[in-house]
């Protein structure tokens, strides 16, 4: 396969989303500017109404986590006062705003002691906060010229988990791209690719229950994308949907079983040897992982380890599949495996911006909801092309039946030529049978027998000389019925041997100066004796006129204007004569002439008194001209 | 059929000659022909198929001279008769044109030459002695018939020509005369004529084997 070869329309698709997704997730993360983000703020536990009066200390903000405090008191739900000061000079010309991000869950936002915003409605609305960016457009009357306190109320919602985020204060016009731009990356787009996603898991699925039950493969995805949507909804859903614990608890659960899913599908995809005991292995692990995560945030410990597993696992699993021997389309393996490897890159991109770590930033927000959609993505993209690679076999196979059939036709039609002609052979046969019949009862047993008592009564010589012509006639057009494939030697050699007794009468030597000559397919019966009669008279002639002692018999083949053919050269060396002088031999010659011209045969005579005669006729090979 | 008492003719054995001929202007040019030839005797004649079974089966002869367009038959099945009860004597097909098709059957029967029926009575005697003295007639057209029928790769029971027949053989196709293909060959024109007599016995030998071949494959013969 050629560097390009690796790089098909989909992969290219591919990475140019890539591309964008991270330029776009730069853009989220380019902060420079958005307003005055409030560094540090006093802090206090309190689960009452009112600020405490008391209990304040400085702590460094954004992303703190307070869930050591929540995890110190043992406390299933804990609340925090959160107290900023800022100057009204720090913040340039209004209206003015409050952004938040990453507070976790629910917050009352007070501004010089009046309430101004609230995330949820009432003290049981558990609404989920953490990843949700907050605007708050601050009401110029609450705001005064000079210093001002801002004062948030937070709660947990789940337990210990109490995380106070990001928070910003500017003009309004400043905060609202930057709010638009968060909620379109952690909200909106984590929306539309899990709904995307629930969707293609759900066509996989109805595809594997209705089609295709014997790839399981496709029930892998199906169960990898549910585990992801569930796992995806807790970014883009306001309240949970049963028990905020439980929903919690799920969510987080499926991070477990991701790697194991993931394997199964790819393992399964390209059909990794062992990989049913590797199945067990992922699945005992991400349960073990998901039991251990579970007892050890109930024992009140943080779980880091499991999450380490988690990324541990992933990139064994990937290892495993990677050198794992490779079977059918590299291109989709390359694909999948690149895939996997980056939703491992996403897994600790993510783990890195967590609150409790602060590794960076990144991109500014969790991009765990994307995967999915890239796998399942890059899934389609891989049985498209397999469908288009089947499409372009089957036009290939039908193009390919098309021509054997066309051969088949031509087969056919060749056979049927061949029939025919066989047809056109027999009729031939039969007729020259008949003929043959027709001959040997009719006139030549006539002829014959009329010989034999001319002979008998010694009937004078030129009667018995007429008669013998006339059998020697009758047996040159017997011998024309049998061209003999068009082999004009053995054409030639029966008309010499038929000469032969009135050739050695007259006592002439025959000098035979053939050699091999290509067979002359168009000498069919009525070609053939034209040629014979040609050839006949020229003999004749030879014994009746010229009083030659020899008589050359020339034949070999000759290439005349780059065609192939026959050469055939009757020569004696007789008294010759002067053309048009001689009479009677004008006509003979025209004769010749003419029977050459009509089988497609060129003919010549050269003859001068005391330098004998040579008659020659030329055939072509093929009649058609080039 | 008439048989007449055989005699010794001076300075040895005659050839004795059987005709199997129907026209009988024909059978007497043949009786002409051959009476006056010293050292030939026509010993039988017939003149239909029947009496020519009969002719054969009385045996008696050196050369039967068949003809093949009989009144009631076919002059073939009277040359394989011969062939088979006399294997020391030659059937001669009496033919107006020699056509190859129908002298290779003739051969293929057990033929071993043929006279042309407008012969020179000279050439015919000739014929017939060359013949005894083991050389046979060919023509090109003939001989380019024989070469057909000899299968290049031999079934078994068949007779094989040797490299001098085959040699003979293409030359004779390609028009070169007996005398010709002597000189070419180093060869005497006898032994030309003999090779072709040979090659017509196998032809025969091949043909026989051919008829068994056929008849065991259709389940006639074990």
């Amino acid at each position: 396969m050629t560097i390009a070869g690796w790089f098909p329309w989909p992969l290219r698709l591919w990475l140019g989303c890539l591309l964008a997704l991270t330029l776009g997730a730069a853009v989220a993360s380019a902060r420079a500017g958005d307003g005055l983000v409030v560094r540090e703020a006093e802090f206090a536990v309190s689960e009452s109404d009112t600020p405490p009066a008391s209990g304040w200390t400085r702590r460094p903000l954004p992303q703190l986590s307070l869930e050591e405090e929540a995890r110190a008191r043992k406390h299933h739900r804990i609340t925090v006062w959160v107290r900023a000061r800022f100057d009204m000079d720090q913040l340039g010309s209004g209206p003015h705003a409050l952004y938040t991000e990453d507070i976790a869950e629910r917050y009352v936002a007070y501004l010089n002691g009046v309430e101004v915003y609230r995330t949820y409605a009432g003290k049981d609305d558990r609404v989920i906060g953490w990843n949700r960016p907050v605007l708050v457009p601050l009401p110029a009357q609450a705001l005064r010229a000079g210093p001002n306190e801002l004062l948030l109320r937070v709660d947990s919602a789940l337990d210990w988990f109490l995380v106070v985020g990001d928070i910003r204060l500017a003009p309004l016009a400043e905060l609202r791209p930057l709010h638009a731009r968060q909620t379109l990356w952690r909200v909106k787009g984590a929306e539309i690719a899990n709904y995307i996603v629930l969707a293609l898991t759900a066509v996989t699925f109805l595809l594997w229950l209705s089609r295709r039950r014997q790839e399981p493969e496709l029930a892998w995805l199906a169960a990898l994308g549910i585990a992801y949507f569930i796992r995806g909804t807790v970014f883009f859903f306001e309240r949970a949907p049963f028990d905020p614990l439980l929903f919690g608890l799920l969510s987080q659960t499926m991070i477990f079983f991701l790697t194991p899913l993931g394997f199964g599908f790819v393992g399964e995809y390209f059909k990794v040897p062992h990989r049913e005991r590797w199945n067990v292995l992922w699945f005992a692990l991400g349960a073990a992982n998901a039991i251990a995560s579970v007892v050890l945030t109930a024992l009140g410990h943080e779980g880091r380890i499991c999450t380490a597993i988690v990324l541990a696992t992933g990139a064994v699993s990937i290892g495993v599949l990677v050198r794992a021997p490779w079977r059918g389309d590299a291109f989709a393996r390359v694909l999948l495996l690149t895939i996997m490897a980056a939703t491992l890159a996403v897994g600790v991109h993510d783990l890195g911006r967590q609150d409790h770590l602060l590794w960076w930033d990144g991109a500014g927000f969790y991009l765990q909801p994307y995967n999915a959609f890239a796998i399942l993505a890059a899934f389609f993209f891989v049985v498209g092309r397999r469908f288009v690679s089947a499409v372009r076999t089957v036009e290939s196979l039908n193009a390919s039946l098309e021509g054997r059939i066309a051969a088949a036709r031509a087969d056919l039609a060749a056979s049927e030529a061949a029939r025919r002609r066989l047809e056109v052979e027999r009729a031939l046969e039969s007729e020259r049978e008949r003929l043959m019949r027709e001959v040997h009862d009719g006139i030549g047993s006539s002829l014959v027998t009329a010989l034999a008592v001319a002979r008998k009564q010694k009937h004078p010589a030129e009667t018995i000389d007429l008669l013998r012509r006339a059998v020697a006639d009758l047996k040159l057009t017997v011998d024309s019925l049998d061209p003999l494939g068009g082999d004009i030697l053995a054409l030639l050699g029966n008309l010499r041997h038929r000469w032969e007794p009135d050739l050695g009468r007259a006592g002439l030597v025959v000098r035979w100066d053939v050699g091999d000559c290509p067979s002359i397919g168009w000498l069919d019966s009525a070609n053939a004796l034209q040629f014979l009669r040609l050839v006949q008279e020229a003999v004749a002639n030879a014994l009746a006129h010229s009083a030659a002692k020899v008589l050359v018999f020339a034949c070999a083949p000759e290439t005349r204007e780059g065609r192939p053919g026959v050469r055939v050269a009757i020569t004696d060396n007789g008294r010759g004569f002067v053309r048009d002088g001689e009479p009677g031999s004008g006509k003979g010659l025209r004769t010749m002439a003419a029977r050459a011209e009509t089988i497609g045969a060129v003919f010549a005579c050269a003859s001068a008194p005391g330098r004998g005669t040579t008659v020659e006729v030329w055939l072509p090979v093929d009649r058609r001209r080039a | 059929m008439e048989r007449q008492e055989a005699g010794t003719p001076p300075g040895g054995a005659a050839i004795r000659i059987a005709i199997v001929e129907d026209d009988p202007a024909m059978a007497a040019w043949l009786a002409g022909v051959i009476a006056p030839a010293e050292g030939l005797r026509v010993v039988a004649t017939a003149s239909t198929a029947a009496e020519g079974e009969a002719l054969v089966a009385a045996g008696g002869y050196d050369v039967l001279l068949c003809d093949l367009g009989l009144p009631d038959g076919d002059g073939i099945a009277l040359i394989r008769g011969s062939a088979l009860r006399h294997p020391g004597a030659d059937v001669m097909v009496v033919t107006m044109f020699a056509e190859q098709r129908r002298v290779i059957d003739c051969i293929r029967a057990g033929a071993r030459g043929y006279l042309l029926k407008d012969m020179e009575p000279e050439a015919c005697v000739a014929a017939i002695r060359d013949v005894r003295r083991g050389g046979s007639p060919i023509s090109p057209a003939i001989a380019r018939q024989v070469l057909r029928h000899i299968r290049p790769e031999p079934q078994a029971g068949d007779a094989t020509l040797t490299d001098r027949e085959r040699d003979v053989l293409n030359m004779l196709a390609r028009g070169f005369s007996k005398k010709e293909c002597a000189e070419l060959l180093g060869l005497s024109v006898n032994t030309v004529g003999t090779h072709v007599k040979s090659i017509y016995v196998k032809l025969e030998v091949n043909s026989r084997a051919e008829a068994v071949f056929e008849a065991s494959s259709q389940g006639i013969l074990d």
